[in-house]
């Protein structure tokens, strides 16, 4: 008896097995510079919003710039790790139970690898033009930008800046090594007409690209958790997966972009949510998927110290996804907490994904419901 | 002797009348189509001021196509150096990979400075 039992007492160790990620190419040598993958950690504290952003991209490593509007000049700082976003991701991530399907059990000790969170998006052919060959020049008064900050941190160095015009400030970074994508000026502008800085980030020049790691920006700010997509746009892959996690005293959902719901129903595999989500997001409006809502509690930091912080000082995270074409980053996403939203579970059990539903509800309901209906059915 | 003197100084003054190029930063050497590099460009003038001058920037040939020219206003300064900006893009079919520039200023007199050589990568 106990031996029969064995297969769903194994099942939630192998669930919640950290993945194994071996997403080590972005690095390769076409241009242009593209984002290929957002990933970014939030966490509001009064009126202190702290943002962890793993930047992916794809590109010369050279030519590497990041470039993200602030309310306030932010503190910057290094030495995150990678770690504490795979952790997230492995316990968050959503898994499509079938307990009739054994595919599908065995799809859920599967690795994501980098296939499933690609998105499926490759940085398009460059537009060649076949105009009259033309050289321009054009002089250019000297930018007047005000520096707030300009200093090194770890493989990086940064700079917090303003204007009252884009084109000061983007001739400014431009004449100073980072490297602006052309069409960013009313973008920048409209940042700018908002009293935002701009931090601008690059690695130093003795830096390697496997330097590449997380960045940690603390800044004051009274907007909470909005994520700057617009910008994102003028540098983005087609179909660029974001991902976003929001710690808090609650569930967290977008206030001003759709929450998109994905159809659960006749769902067997992991493989086949993935393959709904951006039919759904397209049709729901390019919002945003809840796809975990649960009490810190359910988490563990797995060894990360950053992580097993937060989940420390949080009572809630919320893990939110999407996949956006550059035309669709129309609007930067304001994720707020709301206790009055509903816990969300990532595990979908014969397409239904219950609040609430944790890996302990799901074992169970295997073993009470599932196991014995199956030993009957052989009976 | 004397005669000599005279045309080293007749020499030295014609020559003092055009601008240098003392200096040229450019902010990408890897360009692409529709992209914008910025020069910074120290000129002067042993001239007590700078007058309003013209850069003159030639893409040399390659192949069987035309050289590319183009010219462009710098502001004046009322001092003897200046530093001026530049912002420099290509469009259109131009020939791809490493290609060499010249740089010419042009006082408002007419007199040229030496031509200043740069090179640079177009990319699609």
């Amino acid at each position: 008896m106990k031996l029969k039992l064995l297969p769903g007492v194994i099942l939630p160790a192998l669930l919640v097995a950290p993945a194994a990620w071996a997403c080590g190419g972005f690095f390769c040598s076409a241009t242009p510079v593209l984002q290929a993958r957002e990933r970014v950690v939030f966490e509001v504290l009064g009126d202190q919003t702290t943002a962890y952003v793993q930047i992916f991209y794809s590109g010369n490593d050279r030519d590497f710039a990041w470039i993200v509007p602030v309310p306030s000049t932010p503190e910057v700082t290094v030495g995150v790790g990678d770690r504490m976003f795979d952790a997230l991701e492995s316990q968050t991530r959503p898994v499509v139970v079938s307990p009739t399907n054994n595919a599908a059990i065995a799809a859920l000790d599967a690795p994501a690898g980098c296939g499933d969170f690609s998105g499926g998006g490759r940085a398009s052919g460059p537009i060649v033009d076949t105009g009259p060959p033309k050289l321009n020049l054009r002089s250019v008064p000297r930018p007047e930008v005000t520096i707030w900050q300009a200093e090194q941190v770890g493989p990086y160095e940064h700079v917090t800046i303003s204007a009252e015009r884009a084109s000061d400030l983007n001739t400014w970074l431009a004449l100073n090594g980072y490297r602006v994508q052309p069409g960013a000026d009313p973008i920048v502008q409209s940042y700018l007409d908002q009293g935002m800085k701009l931090l601008a980030l690059k690695l130093r020049p003795e830096a390697t690209a496997s330097a590449i790691e997380p960045v940690r920006l603390r800044y004051q700010s009274e907007q909470g958790c909005v994520l700057p997509l617009r910008l994102t746009s003028i540098a983005a892959v087609p179909n660029m997966e974001v991902v976003v996690w929001v710690f808090g005293a609650g569930p967290a959902a977008p206030v001003n972009v759709p929450t998109v719901e994905v159809e659960l129903a006749g769902l067997e595999t992991t493989a086949q949510y993935e393959s709904a989500l951006p039919g759904a997001i397209d049709a729901g409006g390019d919002g945003f998927i809840v796809e975990f809502a649960q009490p810190n509690h359910r988490l563990s930091g797995q060894g990360d110290p950053e992580l097993t912080d937060l989940l420390d000082r949080n009572a809630y995270v919320t893990r939110l996804r999407s996949f956006l074409d550059p035309e669709e980053m129309t609007v930067d996403p304001d994720f707020q907490v709301d206790h009055r939203l509903p816990e969300v579970s990532n595990v979908i059990v014969s397409g239904v994904r219950s609040a609430g539903l944790s890996w302990v509800s799901a074992t169970l309901w295997l073993l009470f419901f599932v196991l014995p209906s199956l030993r009957r059915k052989q009976q | 002797m004397r005669g000599l003197f005279l045309l080293a100084t007749l020499l030295f003054s014609g020559c003092s009348s055009a601008p240098r190029i003392e200096s040229v930063e450019l902010t990408r050497s890897n360009l692409r189509i529709g992209e914008e590099s910025f020069l910074t460009l120290q000129i002067a003038d042993d001239e007590a001021e700078l007058d309003p001058a013209t850069a003159r920037m030639t893409l040399l040939p390659v192949f069987d196509e035309d050289p590319l020219e183009t010219e462009v206003v710098l502001p004046g300064s009322s001092e003897v150096a200046a530093q001026v900006i530049i912002g420099l893009s290509f469009s259109g079919a131009v020939n791809l990979g490493p290609r060499s520039l010249d740089l010419v200023v042009i006082d408002s007199g007419g007199a040229e400075s030496e031509a200043w050589p740069l090179s640079l990568t177009l990319t699609p």
